[in-house]
């Protein structure tokens, strides 16, 4: 479902990315560990082109996001992203944050989209919200809302950034299970996360990286019990 | 009588009825010139329109000669630019025939004789001009009375540097400035001196300044021989049929008398006396809702022109801003943002009136001119709104497969109006109280009809303080529609 080839990426003089394979197989869920730094978020923006990358080759679902020739508009309608600070629209009600892409893009008609739009709210238990706004949600929920306006577009992957880091910790869990459910139908995901028992629990694999690249990957009781690199021995030993 | 040196002056002509211009079309319009604070020859009557001697004359003349008159009120000193350029076909205000002149116009014989009188404040000490050196005197600005009272310049009669001469745009101005105590005398015409003197018995007199007689003309473009023949043959016509005399009479004869306002001892009942005076007598109630009607019919579209220009400037910059890449449009908006800023609005609006329209249509141009000096600060707002926008919107909506351009119009935009909807009220409210400069360009707006009712009362104060309130009760119900809407937009904000 994804291939990267030799990704490279700069920020002026500062090289964050330093050359990246991976492959991501259709259905698999990917949890990208690391110290803060390492360019794993560089590394998930540029599987959507939020990032440009300097060098290597991006390929989803066939299509090369590194050609000149691919609409990236069109790309992304394939890739969903789930942000930190979830990025709901604040001037827009929740169904409206889930019915929007669908509806501009011409896919949906409303009414269809408004009916699509409750059944993902209701997948993510925050139906009876469907007319407040963001501001008037906990993080938590906004968080499974930013989900489901992901969803709404029927991607074939969904890219995670560190969805929990910016939650109360007692709303990590509902987030987590979400993202869990999701797994367990099969969704292709990439998600850069702290949260190691999710990683241990629903990761097909795990990308451990660390200065611009990926240091080490397997699956995750390879990594989180026996580590073969010094280094993520070393983070490993900091964060379980 | 007033006289300058023509060849350079400033080119400030105005406009106050627009629609003589698209006339009727058998009879030949005749655009005349005027600048009508010079009371009895030229000023506004109480309906809004040019009256006064020179008023009167000019059209019976052009009535023997079959034209009708069109007028433009002007500052006087842009009349004979005016001419120059075609924007005018005659003049006439009060204007003295003088060599100067005439190497840029043709002027008339001769149709009034005038001298200078000076007008000084009741016990003043002073009986001749040569005692002013020294002193502080008001005068008209390029009028006769200036130039006599300004040391080393021509025709100067005063010698002392040390003298001050405050020069006012119109007659009444330095009128006041006297009756305020602030300077010891008026050099000005003798004609309307006796106007004025009149209008404040008790307070001020006029005595008349030695010095040959000077002599009044009405003035046409250099060469324009057909027009010069056609006004001295209806010139000649009037004063062979008794028209002169009785217009002569009635502007200065004896039986002329002027409104005086009732009075009275009860300070309470002088107030309202005064108010009497100036907003019924003197129409001023009327005169002040016309101008009222000019600021906000200009101050609407130019803020519907500033709003429509600033928001497609500030994209058009934002968009080469964030893709790296300078387009035509955004130089051309940059230029604009950067031109507008870094000029003062009057002159824009005396560019915009004198040099883009020669003259004419003054309200479009005002609206043109407002409309666009707005739109770069309106660009600037938008611009601060727009960045003010979590860049995590753009990504997000990007990320959902939206363009650049979708991404601003459905997800930015809409947050960026509300973030910029103070700033923009603000810059509405600074539109409107700017356009108070129109009067630049003789338009007679809000700030306009006060001026012309201080010319006319000899009363600063209320018509003044009238005005203010005026647009402080604009502005007031401008702030809170804003308040209004602001608090629609902000629905979402309730937590």
């Amino acid at each position: 479902m994804i291939t990267v080839k030799n990704l490279k990426k700069n920020f002026g003089d500062l090289q964050v990315l330093r050359g990246i394979d991976a492959t991501v197989g259709k259905g698999e869920c990917v949890c990208v560990i690391g110290p803060s730094g390492s360019g794993k978020s560089t590394f998930l923006r540029c599987l959507n082109l939020l990032e440009i990358p300097d060098a290597g080759e991006i390929t989803i679902d066939g299509e090369m996001l590194t050609a000149s020739t691919t609409d990236i508009n069109l790309l992304r309608r394939k890739v969903g992203m789930v942000f930190q600070q979830f990025n709901l629209f604040p001037h827009l009600t929740i169904l409206e944050n889930v019915t929007l892409a669908p509806i501009k893009h011409g896919l949906q008609s409303e009414a269809v989209a408004k009916a699509e739009g409750l059944k993902l709210l209701t997948r993510v238990g925050v139906a009876d919200k469907a007319d407040n706004y963001p501001s008037q949600l906990s993080g938590g929920q906004q968080q499974r809302v930013a989900i489901a306006r992901a969803l709404a577009l029927q991607p074939k992957v969904m890219l995670f950034d560190e969805p929990t880091s910016a939650l109360d910790p007692e709303m990590v869990g509902e987030v987590l299970d979400v993202m869990k459910e999701l797994a367990l139908d099969g969704m292709t995901m990439v998600v850069v996360t702290h949260e190691m028992n999710f990683a241990r629990e629903v990761a097909d694999r795990i990308f451990f990286m660390d200065e611009g690249k990926i240091v080490e990957s397997g699956e995750p009781a390879e990594i989180l019990n026996q580590p073969q690199n010094e280094r993520t021995k070393a983070f490993l030993s900091k964060v379980l | 009588m007033k006289k300058r040196t023509s060849a350079f002056a400033l080119l400030l002509g105005v406009i106050l009825t627009l629609a003589s211009c698209s006339g009727g079309g058998e009879a030949k319009v005749l655009r005349v010139g005027t600048n009508p604070e010079f009371p009895p020859f030229e000023y506004i009557d109480n309906d809004g329109q040019v009256a006064g001697f020179d008023a009167d004359l000019i059209e019976a003349v052009a009535a023997k000669k079959g034209y009708t008159v069109s007028w433009a009120n002007m500052e006087f000193k842009s009349l004979i630019g005016s001419l120059e350029s075609g924007g005018i076909d005659v003049a006439i205000a009060g204007m003295t025939i003088t060599e100067t002149r005439k190497a840029s116009v043709d002027f008339t014989e001769p149709y009034y004789d005038a001298s200078q009188a000076l007008v000084l404040p009741v016990g003043s000490p002073i009986t001749t001009i040569d005692e002013l050196n020294g002193k502080k005197i008001a005068v008209q600005e390029g009028t006769t009375g200036d130039l006599m009272v300004t040391p080393g310049g021509e025709g100067a009669i005063l010698t002392d540097p040390a003298t001050a001469v405050s020069r006012y745009k119109k007659g009444v101005d330095a009128i006041l400035t006297l009756l305020n105590g602030a300077v010891d005398a008026v050099v000005i015409d003798a004609t309307p001196a006796a106007e004025f003197v009149k209008a404040n018995q008790g307070k001020i007199f006029a005595s008349p300044v030695a010095g040959e007689p000077e002599q009044y003309g009405i003035a046409v473009g250099k060469g324009n021989s057909a027009l010069l023949a056609d006004l001295n043959d209806g010139l000649n016509q009037i004063r062979l049929d008794g028209t002169y005399d009785k217009l002569y009479n009635q502007y200065f004869g004896t039986g002329e008398t002027t409104v005086v306002r009732r009075t009275s001892t009860n300070p309470f009942m002088d107030f309202i006396y005064q108010l009497e005076f100036i907003f019924v007598t003197n129409n001023g109630a009327y005169l002040m809702l016309q101008g009222l009607g000019v600021t906000l019919l200009i101050s609407f579209f130019a803020i519907l022109l500033g709003t429509g220009l600033g928001f497609p400037t500030a994209t058009v910059r934002m968009a080469a801003r964030v893709k790296g890449k300078k387009t035509l449009g955004s130089v051309l908006a940059d230029i604009y943002v950067d031109v507008i800023r870094g000029t003062p609005t009057v002159v824009q609006l005396l560019i915009m009136y004198m040099v883009i329209f020669n003259s004419r249509a003054g309200t479009i141009a005002a609206i043109l001119t407002f409309g666009i000096n707005s739109g770069a600060y309106v660009s600037e707002i938008v611009r601060s709104g727009i960045q003010a926008v979590d860049k995590g919107q753009t990504e997000a909506g990007r990320s959902l497969g939206f363009t650049y351009n979708e991404t601003m119009r459905y997800i930015v935009m809409p947050q960026a109006v509300k973030n910029i909807l103070p700033a923009l009220g603000n810059e509405f409210i600074t539109l409107i109280k700017e356009t108070s400069i129109v009067g630049y360009v003789a338009i007679m707006d809000l700030t306009k009809a006060g001026d012309f009712l201080i010319s006319r009362t000899y009363n600063a104060f209320i018509p003044l303080i009238t005005v203010a309130i005026v647009y402080y009760l604009l502005i007031k119900v401008l702030t809170t529609l804003l308040g209004l809407f602001e608090r629609r937009l902000n629905r979402s904000d309730n937590r």
